[in-house]
């Protein structure tokens, strides 16, 4: 069966799946056996698709472009209540940190005309509880304006506990905006940035964003010292986003995710397998995703890490491929 | 729009008073039915905007209606160790919640066995220690262990803040949580003055200063000596920072800040009043409103929620 047949008959929709963990998560807590890392984890496919875009700057047409991207993939947002998450992190005036609006932009256009219901913006900011400056200093807030749509700040959220699909912290649960919780498709938006505590950060690493500081803190400190790495896995396998647009247009370089450099990589990385994009990207970055730990701890759940596994489209991967400049304590990341 | 909630003995002119009324109304409206607020309209109730509305609120008319509504919300969400938990969640202790709570319970003489309790855990709850490792490679001192906005995690400035803010609020200027709480803001500051979350450094690099901790720790260590470098050169950072980019909280904390500094507030209120929206509210948000009607009685009856 084709990984596209898979998702169109996978019965309980991700947020009839997430309504029902909520309401039995005390009770799913409790019987979880923390030795395991897989209790309600199934990887999607055995094989992925991943598709590479070219974009030379974020002037261009980028909504026509995401829409020639998402028909290279099985997605079907007719009707959906649709959440993007960018990387809405600080403001630099020195550095360019986070998803860069216009794609953002372009993702709430591209979304709206494949037939979704509705198209909203959400993160929830780690280290800045002044969203409002953040919008604006950002420029996401012309974009809200813009499109008409809103922005949820989901550190302010109602929330909800939801049991981990995966045990890799200790923490059997976490509490997740009604937001997200109430999401049709939730698509991650992460800039192609290195990062000086993961090695890198990208489409799942993007998803510290959706846990609400209310409970966790700013920063989410929490996640800190459950492991940064087995936190984006807990993360990711429970929150289940559906879709990721990575803006590699301008990535970062060396000391990421706030203080590196802009790198002119001239990509955008589209999959419906968050781990399969990240892999990617990792290797148009010069890493080797094996050697990135939450990458290599998705493998071990059956995510397609290996090239051999995944359906690469668009442009070839060798031709946008260049070497991101590492801080040292990552150079063994190297591909 | 009726007027209910018009401020007691407001002396400033019209513009300012009509503001502040028309912000009490908008927080009195978006009480909810467990007793508490929300961030935003329709959204589950929290500590912070559920103290700071009712700070707000203080003086209104129909205070106590409103005031027994939000100790039943307080009651049902204190555990028995003292801490505030969330809905759902009597395991999870909710640190800074807690503090503001007990902050907000004594500043309006309001539940004295709640806030006493509160106060027991404010004084028991600490951050990790951080490992000597940890401290060097962040260049800070890992032994100070003040407050966290979580159990189990490290102390961040704006906990501690608040917490300072708080037990000195209370008399307890000279308690040793205090003591070190203050060491702890000065053992934290950037650089360049101000504060962000707690880290001055991370791998070599001088992080930047974030204006709103910067105007809580400065608020907490408002009975220091002014003129110690580490104040001025915060508070000029802040004047910086504000006269630069603004938003609604900055423009609120930056007020009740530099009025307890004998700082001009007139342009930074002015910038207030401008954004408030129709309804009264500042974003729809009833945190960031009742931070903007505290900014605004202080200006009108002379009176700052955060002096200690």
């Amino acid at each position: 069966m084709s990984d596209s047949k898979k998702q169109r008959h996978h019965p309980i929709t991700r947020r009839t799946f997430l309504k029902a963990a909520t309401a039995a998560g005390l009770s799913a807590a409790a019987c979880k056996n923390s030795g395991s890392h897989t209790r309600d984890w199934n990887p999607l496919a055995s094989q992925a698709r991943v598709t590479i875009l070219h974009a030379s700057s974020y002037a261009k047409n980028l909504s026509d472009l995401l829409r020639q991207g998402v028909k290279n993939h099985p997605l079907d947002v007719h009707g959906k209540r649709v959440v993007l998450k960018p990387n809405l992190v600080e403001y630099h005036t020195a550095h360019r940190i986070n998803t860069n609006p216009l794609l953002v932009a372009a993702a709430v256009d591209c979304f709206r005309s494949l037939g979704a219901r509705e198209v909203i913006i959400a993160d929830g900011p780690g280290h800045q509880r002044d969203t409002e400056m953040l919008l604006e200093v950002s420029g996401l807030g012309d974009v809200v304006r813009g499109e008409r749509t809103r922005f949820v700040d989901l550190n302010t959220d109602s929330i909800h506990r939801v049991p981990t699909a995966t045990n890799f912290t200790t923490l059997q649960e976490l509490w997740l905006p009604e937001t997200i919780l109430n999401a049709d498709l939730v698509v991650s938006m992460p800039k192609m940035k290195t990062h000086h505590w993961a090695g890198a950060t990208l489409s799942l690493k993007n998803l510290f964003g959706v846990i609400p500081s209310v409970r966790y803190g700013w920063p989410k400190n929490v996640l800190h010292w459950h492991g940064i790495n087995q936190s984006i896995v807990d993360i990711a396998t429970t929150v289940r986003p559906g879709f990721t647009i990575i803006d590699g247009i301008e990535g970062m370089e060396g000391n990421g995710p706030l203080h590196g450099e802009t790198v002119n990589s001239q990509v955008i990385v589209m999959s419906q397998n968050l781990t399969a994009a990240d892999a990617t990207a990792a290797r148009l970055m010069g890493l080797d995703p094996q050697r990135i730990t939450h990458l290599n701890m998705m493998r071990s759940l059956g995510e397609p890490l290996a090239e051999q596994r995944i359906v690469q489209t668009g442009e070839r991967l060798a031709d946008y491929r260049r070497e991101f400049r590492l801080i040292s304590e990552f150079a063994h990341l190297r591909g | 729009m009726s007027n209910l909630n018009s401020p007691s003995n407001g002396h400033l002119n019209g513009p300012l008073n009509d503001s502040l009324t028309r912000a009490l109304n908008f927080l009195a409206a978006r009480q909810q039915a467990d007793g508490g607020w929300g961030y935003a309209a329709g959204t589950q109730s929290f500590p912070e905007p559920t103290c700071y509305a009712l700070l707000a609120l203080a003086d209104a008319s129909d205070k106590e209606l409103r005031e027994t509504r939000a100790l039943a919300w307080f009651t049902k969400h204190l555990t028995p160790s003292g801490a505030l938990a969330l809905e759902g969640d009597p395991n999870g202790f909710d640190n800074w919640g807690t503090i503001l709570a007990f902050f907000t319970l004594r500043r309006l003489n309001l539940g004295a066995d709640l806030s006493e309790r509160c106060l027991r855990y404010v004084l028991r709850a600490r951050g990790n220690l951080l490992d000597a490792e940890t401290s060097k490679t962040l260049k800070l001192d890992g032994s100070l262990r003040t407050w966290s906005w979580a159990m189990g995690t490290a102390s961040w400035v704006e906990p501690t803040a608040y917490a300072l803010i708080a037990l000195k609020a209370h008399g307890l200027r000279a308690d040793e949580r205090v003591k070190e709480g203050e060491a702890f803001l000065f053992d934290r500051v950037c650089y360049d003055g101000g504060w962000n979350y707690g880290n001055k450094e991370v791998l070599g690099v001088r992080l930047e200063a974030m204006p709103t901790v910067t105007a809580y720790a400065l608020l907490a260590l408002q009975d220091c000596n002014h003129g110690h470098e580490v104040i001025r050169k915060s508070l000029a950072y802040l004047e910086s920072e504000l006269a630069e980019r603004q938003s609604s909280l900055t423009l609120a904390l930056g007020a009740l800040c530099f009025d307890l500094y004998r700082r001009p507030t007139d342009r930074l209120l002015a910038g207030l009043l401008a954004r408030q929206e129709e309804d009264g509210g500042w974003r729809g948000n009833a945190h960031l409103t009742a931070l903007a009607a505290l900014a605004l009685k202080m200006a009108a009856e002379k009176k700052n929620v955060f002096k200690v």
